[in-house]
């Protein structure tokens, strides 16, 4: 009971605060509008986003009679690849090259000659791929290609390791496929929208940046009163130090989600921000944010002695966490992208805009499965050094 | 009279220090027990040790006959402390800080407001109940720090300085409040480093220096082992270092303390050595301003003891 006699007089405390009606329901709507706005740039919107055909120039082998190998004839005419490579025949090498200088050819492929008979016989096989001008064409050629040889020849392996009649009688006794070809399945990152805006962006990063403040919020609670001599008064009560930790924690939580509350229904109302449809899911992104946020929140309190050095070390680890992750804006440097894997921020970005791109469920899930993770490694952590936070004198 | 506080060889280091040394106290229940005694002589850490905000090293402490040890939050209810820096919140009404702590102890609805009203009307703030601290002076502060304490009608009320820093109106209410909810029926125990309110309104008191309690009775009692001395106090002009010298090498003289123009002179009877004394200034062309005797006091006591004053 005295928990929440602790809780509800934290909450009301801080709704008493303008600062803190400012900093933690104002600004963050004022960030998204700005951000939003003046990045809107690094964004693109449906249309800039759908796939464009990619055209290769396939040069043949002059062995093999001017004819396509059936083994990548049959690539190419998968279903699925259709819509996405145009092919085209170029007569050699050099004359593909010009084309891709050019640009009359976006990607071009080389085979080898007798491609299809070192396929039966078993040998490794090889393609040779000449990238073109366009970064991200080149990047879907790429996968295509390279995967496809990876498959071939991983088919080879089985059939050096295992014996070609071995094969043959699997490949016998396995059910018939109704499309014969390379396995291909066109996967689905979002079931309705194909990207997200500037504002959808920094509205789950502001989101997730004015969440962690809510540990700030507690750190500077306690050390507030530690400063005051009111956690004093507090420990002279009947009530144990666990239970006055608890009531702010808390107090804060509830006015965290109060603030994300705020966020979400006041970027739908202003920005028209879409946040997906599974409400519950954002919850629960935005208690594990908040809860994250506490136990970062409870060792800086340990280490600091004074509420504004704890201030300054919780913004400048928030700072950090949204910008390695990408917060700010889209991070191109795998260095930092490598780093941002391990913060809160990253995790929780991804299960955002999942959920504003309507992925399937268990995408959605794995984001947030690995962000429950890390609050609890954290939480462990904070409940095994909290009492030395300082109720004790 | 029944003990309600007992502390039975406790200690407390600091480190290598020594800050509370094999103590030993006993408050009777319903007493208004003083605690005297300079700064850094252990007050406050025998204090926070009695609220269970400290852990002694040794020893043991039963309040109402309970162990802190054993039951800290049964012995926190028991107590009400009114600590010697203001502990409120000021972005808070003096309503909602009273009502916040009373409801720590317990207290709920009907019983929860009476209590509340009757606490603040109690430091006389029931017109001021809707303000927040920020906008009261230093007394109402520390008679809000008081009405905090008071709600949930402690049997043990302890008070550790509450008189620092405020004006002699403040002071003197908060005099009369102690002796009020003595009346009442608490036990109060209060700190301080002022011989005269602790004299005011003490039954019994203990004086502390360095961590020991170095006496402790009524003030009777007190008194009685510094009745063999008695000072004389002389204001005057044209005091010398010789003059000091000649009154302190008097036969009957026990010791001179002097701070600028005054002298205090320590003799086994001010009627008796008086005249000696006039004679000596005289002789050294001292002009005296005024001259006043003085029977013993707690602080003679605390001298004597120590050789120190209580403010050094």
């Amino acid at each position: 009971m005295n928990m929440m006699i602790i809780a509800w007089f934290e909450l009301r405390r801080m709704v008493t605060s303008r600062s803190v009606l400012i900093n933690q329901f104002l600004l963050p709507l004022i960030l998204i509008f700005i951000l939003g706005n003046a990045l809107s740039g690094w964004f693109g919107n449906d249309q800039e986003f759908k796939q464009q055909p990619v055209r290769v120039g396939v040069v043949l082998s002059p062995t093999d009679g001017g004819q396509l190998p059936k083994s990548i004839q049959a690539l190419m005419n998968t279903p699925a690849l259709q819509d996405i490579l145009v092919q085209e025949i170029v007569a050699s090498r050099e004359e593909a090259e010009g084309k891709l200088r050019r640009g009359e050819v976006d990607y071009a492929v080389v085979t080898p000659a007798s491609f299809d008979e070192r396929m039966d016989q078993g040998d490794e096989v090889k393609l040779e791929l000449l990238p073109g001008r366009d970064r991200n064409l080149n990047l879907v050629a790429d996968t295509i290609f390279k995967t496809f040889i990876a498959d071939a020849n991983h088919k080879q392996a089985e059939a050096v390791v295992l014996g070609r009649d071995k094969v043959l009688a699997a490949q016998a006794a396995a059910p018939v496929e109704a499309t014969p070809g390379p396995n291909i399945t066109i996967g689905q990152l979002s079931e309705k929208e194909s990207t997200y805006s500037a504002a959808q962006y920094y509205a789950a990063a502001m989101l997730i940046m004015f969440l962690l403040y809510s540990g700030l919020m507690a750190s500077s609670s306690l050390l507030g009163e530690r400063e005051s001599k009111t956690l004093y008064r507090l420990q002279s009560a009947p009530v144990t130090p666990g239970t006055i930790f608890a009531g702010k924690i808390i107090g804060c939580t509830l006015i965290t989600l109060a603030q994300a509350a705020a966020i979400v229904l006041g970027s739908m109302w202003l920005y028209g921000v879409k946040w997906g449809p599974h409400p519950f899911l954002l919850t629960m992104v935005c208690v594990l944010i908040a809860l994250s946020s506490m136990t970062i929140a409870t060792f800086i309190t340990l280490i600091s002695s004074t509420a504004a050095g704890a201030r300054g070390l919780m913004q400048a680890i928030i700072i950090a966490m949204t910008f390695v992750s990408g917060g700010f804006m889209p991070l191109p440097m795998e260095f930092f992208q490598k780093i941002g894997a391990f913060t809160v921020n990253h995790w929780a970005m991804q299960s955002m805009l999942r959920m504003m791109l309507d992925s399937e469920v268990h995408l959605i899930i794995t984001c947030v499965g690995m962000l429950a993770a890390i609050t609890a490694a954290l939480s462990a952590a904070a409940m095994f050094m909290y009492r030395k936070v300082g109720y004790h004198a | 009279m029944a003990v309600f506080l007992q502390m039975k060889d406790v200690v407390k280091r600091y480190g290598s220090k020594l800050s509370v040394d094999h103590m030993n106290l006993e408050v009777n229940e319903g007493e208004i027990f003083g605690l005297l005694g300079p700064n850094g002589a252990g007050k406050s850490t025998s204090i926070n040790m009695i609220c269970g905000l400290l852990s002694k090293d040794q020893g043991s402490i039963k309040v109402d006959g309970i162990s802190i040890e054993e039951q800290p939050l049964e012995v926190k209810r028991r107590i009400g402390l009114v600590p010697q820096d203001l502990a409120l919140y000021e972005e808070m009404s003096a309503w909602d800080n009273v009502t916040f702590f009373a409801k720590l102890y317990g207290l709920r609805g009907n019983l929860l407001k009476e209590r509340v009203e009757e606490a603040l009307e109690f430091v006389g703030l029931q017109d001021r109940a809707k303000e927040r601290p920020s906008t009261f002076s230093g007394g109402m502060k520390r008679r809000l720090n008081i009405a905090c304490s008071i709600t949930h009608r402690p049997k043990l009320i302890i008070m550790d300085e509450p008189t620092v820093g405020i004006d002699p109106q403040s002071r003197n209410h908060i005099l009369e409040s102690v002796k009020t909810l003595n009346r009442m029926g608490s036990t109060v125990i209060y700190t301080s480093h002022y011989m005269e309110e602790v004299a005011a309104i003490s039954d019994r008191v203990a004086i502390m220096d360095q961590g020991h309690v170095i006496a402790c009775g009524t003030q009777q009692e007190l008194r009685a082992r510094v009745a063999h001395e008695e000072k004389i106090i002389l204001t005057a002009d044209g005091i010398t270092q010789d003059l000091i010298e000649q009154l302190t090498i008097h036969p009957r003289v026990r010791r001179v303390t002097q701070n600028d123009s005054e002298i205090q002179v320590y003799v086994p009877s001010a009627q008796n050595e008086l005249q000696d004394i006039l004679f000596i200034c005289s002789k050294h062309d001292t002009i005296l301003r005024t001259l006043q005797c003085e029977e013993p006091d707690l602080e003679t006591l605390f001298l004597s003891l120590t050789g120190r004053t209580l403010r050094d």
